[in-house]
């Protein structure tokens, strides 16, 4: 055998390589393979026996398939690539004019525990309002995390209505978004950071970095460009693992940045008049 | 209908080496000619795939990996060294006790790099590998997992204490009472010598053999029925002392040290 025989084995059938996958999850018989990869035997059998014959897959005497450990060696190395793979899969270009700097390397490694995720392209109609999903999916959550690097008039007021409403907010603002904010609507501020349910934080050290929130069940990402410019392409997820790699470059940002108190801002804010 | 990323990378020999080839760095095509050893006419539409999937991108008259391509490369070097370990050596993996590894380490096993399977002859079998004690003598730092008696044992560690600069010796119970047994006054004076750290594994479970220092790895996996089939595992490999050096301290962050 050859290294590139098992490459083959691997990926020349997209099936084998989802089986294999599948198996990394535990072991399984052909009823839960035919429902977790919506294949028939007929066509899923063939495929099983090539992955017995090299090795990597075996079956019990109850019918049970599972990983040989070369198998399990394998799949374990097989799955982040996978995954990595399935994030960028026909977005290439999209990731590729992303700028990934400020996001800590290992995040940037991780990026396949996004799993599934939706590119928003900009509506050239609606394309200055607060993106229509994001704002129904903020309303449905009660607890929102939101890491803010540009300026959007409207924030600080749907803020404010989303903390009457009684739900919980950490907002973390780079620096520049907090001077615009305070120029504009330092009332609507000053509201805000006063409310309980409502912690606020202030990022200095880069202006460049993407915006995140992160709701009940979802995340929503808008990523600058290598150029760094906005081009309103954003991303949205539903999964586990998004809200996961959300959280942690959430808390990246979070352990970087300083308190905003009230009596912080109302001297800024006075002090400016 | 576009084919998938995964196709893209996978489905030619001269893709993926030519992604391979860039991870070194940037190349132009005269330098990828020689090195992959194919003809312009030859590569040039599989350049032309992996540029319009964003792997890779044309600046002046060098190649370089994108960004995502540099991310995918970068993930796909476990597997391809994970899939050579494997073709080579599948017996050897299939027929040893590798459960027993945290499952980080066991993902990274292809750290071993290139690694030596050692197998004594017939004649030798109940001597310990020359390479073995070679190496560990020539020693500063060592680590040892001791998962089975050798009559040879306590005098090579007491050899050993008196050549290395530190030593952290895990013994499981069985081994520790061998030990004590054969040659109970140089057992107590290893244990107190300042320089050396002993610990007991708490169980019966048995982790695999291990030598570990900044010179080499060895490893002596038990085989799947609980038993030593005297086939060691021997490696230089930067990597590898690391993986050893991990896996020393999980077995150890088990253990507890013995005080006498």
């Amino acid at each position: 055998m050859t290294p590139q025989e098992l490459i083959d084995t691997i990926f020349l059938s997209d099936k084998r390589e989802r089986f294999l996958l599948l198996l990394l999850e535990g072991p399984t018989d052909i009823k839960k393979v035919k429902e977790h990869l919506n294949v028939t035997s007929s066509s899923i059998l063939p495929q099983i026996k090539k992955l017995r014959e090299k090795g990597l897959v075996f079956k019990d005497d109850e019918g049970i398939y599972d990983l040989t450990t070369t198998g399990r060696l394998i799949v374990e190395n097989l799955s982040p690539l996978a995954c990595m793979l399935d994030v960028f899969d026909s977005k290439e270009y999209y990731w590729d004019t992303r700028d990934m700097e400020a996001i800590p390397r290992h995040l940037v490694e991780n990026i396949g525990q996004l799993g599934e995720v939706e590119v928003i392209e900009p509506d050239l109609d609606h394309m200055y309002d607060l993106q229509l999903q994001l704002h129904s999916n903020m309303l449905k959550s009660n607890y929102i995390k939101c890491l803010i690097s540009f300026f959007h008039p409207d924030y600080v007021e749907f803020f404010n209505s989303l903390s009457s409403a009684g739900k919980n907010l950490e907002l973390i603002f780079t620096g520049s978004v907090m001077e615009r904010i305070l120029a504009e609507s330092p009332s609507d501020i000053q509201k805000l950071i006063e409310q309980e349910n409502v912690d606020i934080r202030l990022f200095r050290e880069n202006d460049y970095i993407p915006s995140l929130i992160i709701g009940d069940d979802f995340t929503y990402f808008c990523f600058f460009n290598k150029s760094h410019m906005y081009d309103h392409r954003d991303i949205i997820s539903f999964t586990e693992g998004s809200i996961e790699w959300g959280t942690q470059l959430f808390v990246y940002y979070r352990d970087l940045s300083v308190p905003v108190s009230s009596e912080m801002l109302s001297e800024i804010i006075n002090g400016s008049e | 209908m576009g084919s998938s990323l995964s196709d893209t990378v996978w489905l030619s020999d001269k893709r993926l080496n030519l992604l391979l080839l860039l991870m070194e760095g940037p190349r132009n095509i005269d330098q990828i000619k020689t090195s992959l050893n194919v003809t312009s006419r030859g590569m040039m539409p599989q350049i032309k795939k992996l540029k319009e999937k964003y792997l890779i991108v044309e600046e002046g008259d060098q190649y370089c990996l994108s960004t995502i391509g540099e991310l995918i490369v970068e993930k796909m070097l476990p597997l391809l060294n994970t899939i050579e370990m494997v073709n080579n050596d599948n017996a050897y993996l299939e027929e040893h006790d590798l459960s027993e590894l945290p499952p980080k380490l066991f993902r990274r096993l292809y750290e071993l790099g290139n690694y030596l399977l050692i197998e004594p002859d017939l004649n030798h079998t109940f001597e310990i590998p020359r390479e073995f004690t070679e190496n560990l003598l020539k020693s500063k730092n060592i680590k040892s997992i001791i998962s089975f008696y050798r009559p040879e044992y306590p005098d090579i560690y007491c050899e050993l204490m008196e050549h290395a600069e530190s030593m952290s010796l895990i013994m499981t119970p069985p081994v520790f009472e061998r030990m004590k047994q054969s040659c109970n006054s140089k057992m107590i004076r290893l244990i107190r010598a300042p320089h050396i750290h002993a610990y007991i594994f708490p169980e019966n479970s048995r982790p695999p053999g291990l030598d570990t220092s900044e010179r080499f790895t060895y490893i002596s996996f038990l085989d799947k029925n609980g038993r030593y089939d005297h086939k060691d595992i021997m490696s230089f490999d930067e990597s590898a002392l690391k993986w050893g050096d991990e896996l020393f301290d999980y077995y150890c962050s088990l253990c507890e040290k013995i005080e006498i």
